[in-house]
């Protein structure tokens, strides 16, 4: 009896001793990273204006295509929906705003994804050239990314007034239910920014599934009533896959509380935080380490 | 001239290439020697003390830019030490880092906030800088109609700005007219004790009036060192004769 005691009390101590690491250097990284955002805040600045400004520069309608280029793909849903093509479920309230709400968090998670997986390509000659933090880069995309969703979201809003649909009361925790969805986006773009030069055959693969894990996400179609998760068809395998994805969970999260006013467990919700924030940490841990191989590898 | 500014001892550099490592080495930054490695620098040993300026004479593959992304930061070494005292900023062309879709106005705080400057700082230079790359009449003009001469001296113009105990220039000035080559060297003259120069090229021709001890970098090693600049140019005039025609 007192050996066991006296082995769950070194297992506590350990367990505390590994915690205490743990809290100490993601501290460290925290404190790390604050920093680097200070000192560098003019560049990210600078890079954000410079990517927002010049990218529809030669456009007389860059504003328009801003908001045309996502919201295509919702008219052309919208239309096959609503000329019986695509049978999504019962979704209670207007399709559009189903799929609208379902669509700007879909957008803002590849986005992130892809704006920060394609840093070394993009901008190659500016990190061959000169020595800076290249969190600035990561930074601004993701900052980029959320100036972006802002707009989207606002076209959001404007639809859900034109519907006259009252928001749920949960909506007002929508800033916060969307991070794990950006802390798992970071994850992934920071561990394919480093395969996309090292490995590009495993980045180009895992664009397809990125386009495939859209269809296996409940934005088009409606999870059965009494389980969120669960989409409306019999298809074992379907299922699975889409229970599986993560982006099912990190999606429904915000978007059905702020059209359903369903949360999660409170376990789930703190289980998704956790795992896509440490997820995001260890990616950063990676990205770091792998920073002098990728840019080497760049010119080859 | 006591305390060097930058202190390089045994350095050595080496590359493998893309495929010739295990697909987890590669992945997981696991460091093995592979078959066929490029070593592009060895036992490299410099020293560069205040108001030094200093030319490298290397020909094309010597591995004179790998040398100043390692002392810049951008490469690791593979063995060896680098002590440096104060601030070192390289320029490896100075027609770099520019977006054409922006004005020559809007490139100079890209750029001058790439080498650390915050908007205070630029907004205090900002006349400086578009007076001495004499670009008054282009600078709120995209920089896509610049030539390349325009953008050198408009590149050159904000490093004058840049605060840095050591300057690397790696080919920068290989463009631009004559005239404007002169300024940038005597302005690097000028301001030497401000700020050493590490001057890298292959035409020597740049080297003749302001390098105080010039280095022939061969092969990955300093093979030759000189303060007078006839003995270098003749040891690197017959490395360059025995290059096949």
């Amino acid at each position: 009896m007192g050996k066991v005691v006296v082995n769950s009390a070194i297992h506590a101590i350990k367990l505390r001793k590994f915690t205490n690491t743990l809290l100490d250097l993601l501290q460290y990284s925290m404190q790390a990273f604050i920093k680097s955002i200070q000192t560098n805040k003019f560049l990210i600045v600078e890079l954000l204006k410079q990517n927002l400004f010049t990218q529809y520069k030669q456009s007389k309608f860059s504003l328009f295509w801003i908001l045309f280029n996502p919201f295509f793909q919702i008219i052309i849903w919208s239309i096959l929906h609503y000329s019986g093509f695509l049978s999504v479920g019962s979704v209670q309230i207007p399709y559009l705003i189903y799929l609208v709400a379902g669509m700007i968090l879909w957008w803002f998670g590849f986005n992130i994804y892809e704006s920060v997986s394609t840093i070394y390509s993009k901008y190659s000659g500016i990190i061959l050239e000169n020595r800076f933090d290249l969190s600035v880069l990561i930074i601004e995309a993701i900052l980029r990314q959320i100036i972006f969703f802002v707009i989207h979201l606002i076209v959001f809003i404007l639809i859900c007034i034109y519907f006259k649909f009252h928001f749920q009361s949960t909506s007002i925790l929508y800033p916060v239910l969307i991070l794990p969805l950006i802390f798992f986006s970071v994850a992934l773009g920071l561990v394919f920014a480093v395969w996309r030069i090292l490995a590009v055959d495993i980045a180009m693969i895992f664009d397809k599934v990125m386009a495939l894990l859209f269809f296996i996400t409940p934005i088009l179609y409606k999870p059965t009533y009494d389980n969120p998760y669960k989409p409306n068809f019999d298809n074992s395998v379907l299922s699975y896959l889409i229970r599986y994805n993560p982006f099912t969970h990190l999606i429904l999260l915000p978007r059905n509380a702020i059209i359903y006013g369903q949360l999660p467990m409170k376990l789930q919700i703190l289980l998704l935080f956790i795992i896509s924030f440490v997820l995001m940490y260890l990616a950063f841990r990676y990205f770091h380490r792998m920073k002098f191989k990728t840019i080497e590898k760049i010119l080859q | 001239m006591n305390t060097p500014i930058l202190h390089i001892e045994a350095l050595s550099k080496s590359f493998s290439l893309l495929g010739e490592e295990h697909f987890f080495q590669l992945l997981f930054s696991i460091r093995k020697k592979t078959s066929t490695q490029i070593a592009p620098l060895e036992n490299i040993n410099l020293s560069v003390y205040k108001g030094e300026i200093i030319g490298v004479l290397g020909l094309n593959g010597s591995g004179k830019t790998t040398l100043t992304r390692i002392i810049t930061g951008i490469y690791e070494q593979d063995a060896g030490t680098i002590k440096i005292d104060g601030k070192v900023v390289a320029i490896f062309a100075l027609r770099s880092g520019f977006n054409p879709l922006l004005t020559g106005r809007e490139n100079i705080y890209l750029k001058a906030a790439l080498f650390g400057l915050n908007r205070k700082e630029i907004d205090q230079a900002m006349e400086e800088i578009i007076r001495f790359s004499e670009l008054q009449e282009f600078i709120d003009k995209p920089l896509g109609i610049y030539s390349s001469g325009m953008k050198a001296k408009l590149g050159f113009a904000i490093l004058t700005q840049v605060k840095a105990d050591l300057f690397i220039i790696d080919e920068a000035l290989a463009v631009g007219d004559k005239l404007f080559r002169q300024k940038c060297m005597n302005y690097l003259i000028d301001h030497k004790q401000q700020s050493s120069v590490i001057f890298i090229t292959h035409v020597h021709e740049h080297l003749q009036q302001f390098a105080d001890r010039i280095l022939i970098l061969n092969n990955g090693t300093f093979e030759f060192e000189s303060t007078d600049y006839k003995t270098a140019i003749d040891y690197y005039d017959t490395l360059k004769n025995k290059l096949p025609e």
